[in-house]
């Protein structure tokens, strides 16, 4: 198949209509008019309609994901967004076919919660942007960071990897900050973003406590009642900034004119709103159930992230319907005492008790892996549909955008990909990949690499010095 | 067959901590596994409904069910549907060891991992739970020249002693960022320690090599005034960072030196060929496959990462490709953990080099059994399943090379190290020992006395530490 | 008791009393040249205990037997002794007499901690432990030729404080002897078996006793940092030491044409320890540690001496096959009880603190040799009790007396002079109101070198009003205008002894002694600072309106706190 030149159709997308939105959104919501803001980021934008064409991939076998599998099936995108999917639909005349013959078709796959675009080069700290001095940083959007020229994204796109929410993190316990959720194919950010700002980023205080392990407990060494009172001071904090909060808001729409602008808060409102999910990072049970209170006071719509303690809570989590983005699966199960494979088993119990779940890499130049870590759960009790549910819909769900992500149904965007085999077995190949229903390129650094040097010529006799 | 694997699983659990232990028990039963798809990792690679037959230890035989017969007193394994490859081997990993760096200064041959090997490190258990069967437990990479290394078994439950294998010595080297310290901090009050750039780190290997040759002559000088019989001469001092070195120079200390980007790897063969030593195997090397043609002429072999990159500068050029390309030019490869969590699922690890860079699966089974075990010349005993070798066998529930495998089981020398039933027994088993442990110490909750029952009946039964290596070998 | 002594003769005075002894026992010209008028009364030094029950440790118990004691020796024992006429006799009927206990670790004595310099507790006076301290912590060492860390010519004998308070606590319990030896550096010198009385020449029993090696290292500063390094450094060590022997003795004989050996002051003694068969101990408290020890003295010829063996009863057979003798710590491993109540001990844990007080009768039963030590246990009841804890699992009476008597002096090799109640022998004596391992029992008096010793029982030197204040459970600690934080975990006992543990900063201090009187407090606790470095801090102050204020003193630091409960409130 071509691959057609990025450069003509993602020309014209760009331009102020977008920024306007968001610009008159923030108004809006100062106004106390959220849902004005929301329905702008959310419509895909008018150009685009016109740029993509007609893309076809025929006689495949296609897994739907919400809908089961079609054997020897045809999908059809256009525009975009995928018109038909199934054994007898029709191929539009001048569209672009992909045999299918021998392969499968997915969803492209969501890795939950990533560093994509905000770091380069672990060691070097003038490559990375996603960790904030400060612990209190609402005010601040992975988006104004997002590197979209970085080479992790091609990396990470070539194994099927076609969206991620690209979050602040690291740093201590506080509110790192907005999270992006991009796809990955783009000349520029805003070419990429489907939410600017689609979760609150919380690194929620740790009973672990500071210098981890110093008061960690177990037999060794170790105050708890300390770290009991700085956990409760935290979450205090956390509460002040909250409240806060709720009165710069309740402030505002008095009528005041003597309130000042406050980014900080005025982005925590917004949350406070519900014009954001609250994804919080936390991994004991005790945390998660103290955020998930901490949740239900202030009414927010939330997320846990990590979660590697959440097994003896997940009828909890269940009931009060909190998803979890897991991972990773591929960790050192803590304590001597752990069961060996306790992170495999963890998506299967949760899952099983019914709490939906995605799995991230909270990773950049790792998110090509975000596929083994769902299925190094899968003979480990998570089954082989939720496994992929997880990574596609499943994610697509968490972070609100599964009307249009995550499967493939007619309607939805066009995240396609093309493979041999199952995604999440290492050995399959990723062939193609589409993004808003066009063909993404497959090149990356590694294959440009790997391409020279395994043509490099046979190297000329060395003269060696020996003395 | 089940009974028997937990019995000796769960023993050695339990008694797992303080590990009184005494060397690895030796294996009392013939094992017969049968109808499994057998993955030799040597000649035939692939062998359909075959079996694998272990006995006192050792591979009896490996080939077609029909072919192999067992024992009488032997305990057949039904291996329908499962696969047999002979245990992991891991080229380069940090586990049960109680040090990894001599970081004070820029030579430190003088140490050696073999001193603090600590065998109660769970990972032990925990990797063999993912076939891992022997590693490779390095010092790290603080210094151009680090210590000297050792070779371990898995074999969970014994002591220190009990787990070194006798393989030949091997040492450390570093190259790049590490031993010129580029991502660590200045410690205050610390001089910078020298060297801080990669001329200063072939300076400071060509320096200790000019010295350790020095240091050979002056004791070749003083033998050989011995030898004539003069009894006034003055034996050199003996200087425990120059003998590692020595040995190096008389090619009895295998090199295995961590190194990053393709010039370094040159540059280092070339301070070894001027000094008339090989670099046996580059460890990482994730631009071993810019070098590839010079490595195989200078006769090195590589081990290296399935797919990591980018932590740091001198892993941006790194391409999961690399082990396929050095492959496909001549080079021995393998693919190591580093990583006690690596260490755990190997297979998969090694499955990557099938999808990158196109290897066959008897190559990519390779880079984790058979090429190791060459790179650590231990290849006349493990990394593969042939009549003879160290019975280290693992049993998968499914294909290894895969995101989806598990294995079942896992032997060392022929013992039971893992099994996935007796783990899950053994975890109940442990449950109701720490409860007699707490009623021993009288500080069992309440609502738990139901097990006193069993506690005490245990301590009347004799069950206390002295007793405890018999449990192991007995139960 | 305090009537059946003299008063002149309480502890308080013995630095004077003992300048008339010293001159009766030593004859010394220097001390009779300055002759100062007693200030405390000395009565002659001949004295009798009649009609005690006698434990003499060498045979079978005497029951309504005598002892005789004269110029600081034993002169007889036995039921029919005849009391020679200048003795003063005391009628210790329905009393036992005991030799006295041996501490067979210890660093109580040992200048530094008080007045002392940052080395604390080992670093002998402010000079030395400011130069070992200067030497470890800031010149970072290139490799083994540099000995920053070997401490082998800093010796136990010259760093004695004969006034350290703690002294007259361990002796009031029973304790007339210890081995001490510094703490600080990889070798960290040669060890003393000193009696607890007298001045600090007349303390010394025997000088050097014995070598002692951390196995500490420095981490990325200096040579050796890490567990390896030090391995390695202590091979090379020895492989030096011994070279240097052979280089000197070679040179000697014909120095012309050789290079003369170089000076090195940490070798002379690690090569007088391998010539003279020095115990050398080594910390030993895990299997693997125990069988490094092992291997290593194997390896280097070192005589190891194991220390700690908590986990030493899985290894009974196998360490009396070696013939290392092995010291119990009697700090048993204690249930962590701050920890996180949902963090579940780990088995291996579990096993340690049930199993460790089994090694004493395990040890026994192999036939190895071995004492007890006080470690960190928190004071001489904390060491009474952990005794009892090893008596209930299975160790014999007879056998715990000789691992706190005549098993250090073995190992020491002071066994002809100390440890049992025998004729000839040094006379150190507990006299207690029964069986000395009872709980109920009271230690009334003390003999060391011959001189009785009033206990603190009769003394009562610490403030007598009763707490008035609660200091027991948990405290915050906020240190020198909130800039440091440590949380603390008191109790108390009925006569206001305070124990348990501080956690501060830089790690866990464990509280040696301490005592609340009234609203006043003092506790002291034993801080660690650095590798290998130990250092004392006293906590003081009053406690009012559930607040503590108060200053901490550690080495010649002193820092301002306030002490409240936590949980007041975020």
């Amino acid at each position: 198949m071509n691959q057609t030149s990025n450069a003509p159709r993602r020309a014209v997308r760009s331009g102020g209509f977008r920024r306007q939105q968001i610009g008159s959104g923030a108004t809006a919501f100062l106004l106390g008019s959220v849902a004005a803001a929301c329905a702008g980021l959310l419509a895909p934008a008018a150009s685009e309609a016109q740029e993509a064409g007609a893309y076809a991939v025929v006689g495949a076998t296609i897994h739907t994901v919400a809908e089961g599998v079609i054997e020897n099936g045809t999908i059809v995108m256009r525009d975009g967004r995928i018109i038909a999917v199934g054994q007898d639909v029709e191929v539009p005349p001048g569209a672009e076919v992909v045999n299918g013959e021998g392969k499968h078709v997915y969803p492209g796959m969501i890795d939950a919660f990533s560093s994509l675009g905000l770091t380069e080069i672990g060691a070097v700290p003038a490559t990375n942007d996603q960790s904030e001095l400060g612990n209190w940083n609402p005010h601040l959007n992975a988006h104004t960071a997002i590197h979209p020229a970085s080479e992790h994204i091609p990396v990470a796109r070539a194994n099927g990897i076609t969206h991620t929410l690209s979050a602040p993190g690291g740093g201590g316990t506080g509110i790192a900050g907005q999270a992006t959720l991009i796809h990955l194919d783009g000349w520029s950010v805003e070419e990429m973003e489907i939410t600017e700002s689609a979760a609150m980023v919380v690194s929620w205080p740790s009973l672990g406590g500071r210098g981890r392990g110093r008061f960690g407990g177990g037999g060794g060494g170790g105050n708890f009642r300390e770290a009991q009172r700085r956990f409760d001071e935290q979450v205090g904090e956390m509460e002040d900034w909250f409240e806060a909060a709720l009165h710069y808001r309740d402030a505002l729409a008095s009528g005041s004119t003597r309130v000042t602008r406050d980014l900080q808060l005025e982005s925590l409102a917004r949350v406070l709103d519900g014009g954001m999910k609250l994804i919080v990072r936390a991994n004991g049970h005790r945390e998660i159930t103290s955020a998930v209170e901490f949740a239900e006071k202030w009414e927010l719509d939330i997320a846990i992230a990590g979660a590697t303690g959440a097994r003896e809570i997940a009828d909890m989590l269940a009931e009060k319907n909190i998803p979890v983005i897991l991972g990773p699966v591929q960790r050192t199960p803590s304590g001597r005492d752990a069961a060996y494979d306790d992170p495999n088993t963890l998506p299967g119990v949760l899952r099983g008790a019914g709490v939906d779940i995605a799995f991230a890499t909270f990773n950049s130049s790792d998110s090509r892996t975000l596929p083994y870590e769902a299925a190094n759960s899968v003979s480990w009790g998570l089954p082989r549909d939720a496994a992929m549910e997880a990574v596609t819909l499943g994610a697509a769900r968490i972070l609100g955008v599964q009307d249009r992500l995550g499967s493939l149904e007619v309607g939805k965007v066009g995240n396609v990909i093309v493979t041999d085999g199952d995604p999440l077995e290492i050995t399959t190949r990723i062939e193609h990949v589409f993004i808003r229903g066009m063909p993404s390129d497959m090149d990356n650094k590694h294959d440009r690499l790997w391409e020279k040097y395994r043509n490099r010529p046979d190297s000329r006799p060395v003269v060696t010095t020996t003395t | 067959m089940k009974r028997l694997v937990l019995g000796a699983i769960g023993a050695v659990l339990v008694g797992g901590a303080a590990g009184a232990a005494a060397p690895a028990q030796a294996q009392e039963t013939p094992v017969l596994i049968t109808g499994a798809t057998i993955l030799t990792a040597a000649e035939p690679f692939k062998i359909e409904n075959g079996a694998v037959l272990f006995e006192d230890g050792r591979i009896r035989a490996a080939g077609p069910a029909d072919e192999v017969d067992a024992p009488a007193n032997a305990t057949v394994i039904d291996g329908q549907g499962m696969f047999v490859t002979p245990g992991i081997v891991d080229a380069h990993s940090h586990i049960a060891s109680d040090a990894t760096n001599e970081g004070s200064v820029s030579v430190s041959s003088m140490v050696s991992i073999k001193d603090v090997i600590d065998p109660t490190d769970i990972s032990i258990y925990r990797e063999a739970a993912g076939g891992t069967t022997t590693s490779h437990v390095m010092h790290g990479s603080a210094n151009p020249i680090g210590g000297q290394n050792a070779v371990i078994k898995h074999r969970w439950g014994s002591d220190a002693a009990g787990m070194l294998m006798d393989a030949p010595p091997t040492i450390k080297f570093a190259l790049g960022e590490n031993p010129k310290r580029s991502n660590s901090n200045t410690i205050p009050g610390v001089p910078q320690r020298y060297p801080a750039t990669r001329m200063g780190v072939m300076d400071v290997i060509r320096q200790a090599f000019t010295d350790a040759a020095e240091y050979r002559a002056r004791w070749e000088a003083y033998e050989e005034l011995v030898a004539r019989g003069d009894r006034s001469a003055i034996p050199p001092r003996r200087d425990l960072r120059l003998d590692p070195l020595v040995g190096v120079l008389n090619g009895e200390i295998l090199v295995h030196a961590h190194s990053y980007r393709a010039d370094e790897i040159l540059q280092l063969m070339r301070v070894a060929e001027e000094f008339g030593f090989r670099i046996h195997v580059f460890q990482h090397v994730l631009e071993g496959y810019r070098v590839a043609d010079e490595m195989r002429e200078h006769g090195a072999s590589a081990s290296t990462f399935s797919d990591w990159w980018a932590y740091k500068v001198e892993a941006y050029e790194a391409i999961p490709h690399n082990a396929a390309i050095m492959t496909r030019r001549g080079i021995l490869v393998s693919i190591n953990s580093d990583s006690s969590e690596e260490g755990r699922h190997l297979n998969q690890e090694a499955a990557k080099t099938m999808k990158w860079g196109g290897l066959t699966e008897e190559e990519a089974l390779a880079t984790v059994t058979i090429n190791p075990a060459v790179q650590l010349g231990i290849d006349d005993r493990v990394g593969s399943l042939e009549a003879g070798k160290d019975a280290d066998v693992v049993l998968w529930e499914n294909y290894p090379l895969s995101s989806f495998a598990k294995v079942r089981t896992t032997w060392v020398d022929g013992e039971v190290v893992f099994d996935v039933d007796a783990d899950m027994a053994m975890r109940a088993e442990r449950e109701t020992e720490k409860q007699r442990l707490r009623e021993m110490l009288g500080e069992a909750e309440a609502d738990e006395a139901e097990s006193d029952e069993t506690g005490a009946a245990r301590l009347r039964g004799g069950r206390g530490p002295g007793n405890r290596s018999e449990e192991r070998a007995g139960i | 008791m305090s009537h059946r002594i003299a008063a002149g003769t309480a502890s308080r005075g013995a630095a004077l009393t003992t300048v008339a002894l010293t001159t009766l026992l030593l004859g010394s010209a220097e001390v009779a040249a300055q002759h100062f008028p007693n200030q405390t009364p000395a009565g002659p030094p001949f004295f009798a205990l009649q009609g005690a029950r006698i434990v003499t440790g060498s045979g079978a118990e005497i029951e309504n037997g005598t002892v005789v004691i004269g110029n600081g020796l034993i002169e007889a024992v036995g039921e029919n002794v005849s009391i020679p006429g200048d003795a003063r006799v005391f009628d210790v009927s329905g009393m036992t007499v005991y030799p006295g206990l041996f501490d067979a670790l210890s660093e109580v004595g040992l200048a530094g901690g008080d007045d002392g310099g940052p080395g604390g507790g080992g670093g002998g006076g402010g000079g030395l432990a400011a130069l070992l301290a200067a030497q470890q912590g800031v010149t970072p060492s290139d490799g083994p030729e540099d000995r920053p860390a070997t401490n082998s010519w800093v010796s136990a004998a010259d760093m004695l404080d004969p006034e350290a308070g703690d002294i007259e606590r361990w002796r009031d319990a029973g304790f007339t002897t210890a081995f001490l030896i510094p703490g600080d550096g990889i070798v960290t010198g040669q060890g003393a078996v000193v009696n607890f009385g007298g001045s600090a020449r007349e303390m010394v029993v025997k000088a050097p006793a014995a070598l002692r090696i951390t196995m500490s290292g420095a981490g990325f500063r200096s040579y050796p940092g890490s567990l390896m390094g030090v391995i390695s450094y202590v091979r090379q060590l020895y492989l030096d030491a011994a070279h240097a022997d052979q280089y000197a003795a070679r040179y000697e004989a014909s120095p012309r044409g050789r290079n003369r050996p170089v000076y090195d002051r940490a070798l002379g003694p690690v090569q007088d320890a391998i010539r003279g068969g020095w115990p050398t101990l080594f910390p030993a408290d895990e299997v693997r540690e125990i069988r490094r020890a092992i291997r290593l003295g194997n390896d280097t010829g070192a005589r190891v001496v194991l220390t700690g063996g908590h986990e030493a009863y899985g290894l009974a057979d196998e360490i009396a096959a070696s013939g290392a003798p092995v010291l119990v710590s009697l700090a048993w491993p204690r249930r962590n009880n701050n920890a996180d109540p949902e963090a579940e001990e780990t088995l291996a844990s579990l096993e340690r603190r049930a199993y460790a007080p089994t090694t004493p009768a395990r040890l026994e039963e192999a036939g190895a040799t071995w004492a007890f030590y006080s470690d960190d246990s928190g004071g001489p009841s904390a060491v009474m009790e952990n005794v009892r804890k090893a008596m209930e699992h299975g160790l014999s009476q007879d056998a715990a007396l000789r691992a706190l008597t005549v098993s250090p002096a073995r190992i020491y090799g002071v066994e002809a002079q100390l440890g049992t109640v025998e004729e000839g022998k040094i006379a150190n004596l507990v006299v207690a109101d029964g069986d000395i391992f009872a709980e109920e029992t009271t230690v009334t008096m003390v003999f060391v070198d011959g001189k009785p010793f009033e206990t603190g029982e009769a003394r009562g030197e610490r403030p007598e009003a009763p707490p008035e204040v609660d200091i027991s459970g948990s405290w915050v600690l906020s240190l020198n205008n909130d800039s440091q934080e440590a949380s603390a975990e008191l109790e108390v006992d009925e006569d206001g002894h305070v124990s348990g543990i501080i956690v501060g900063e830089r790690g866990e201090q464990q509280i040696t002694g301490g005592w609340v009187s009234g609203t006043e407090f003092e506790i002291s606790a034993r801080a660690t600072v650095g590798p290998g470095r130990v250092v004392e801090a006293v906590y003081s102050g009053v406690i009012e309106d559930g607040e503590m204020t108060g200053s901490v003193q550690m080495g010649q630091f002193t820092m301002d706190f306030t002490g409240t409960r936590p949980g007041g409130g975020r």
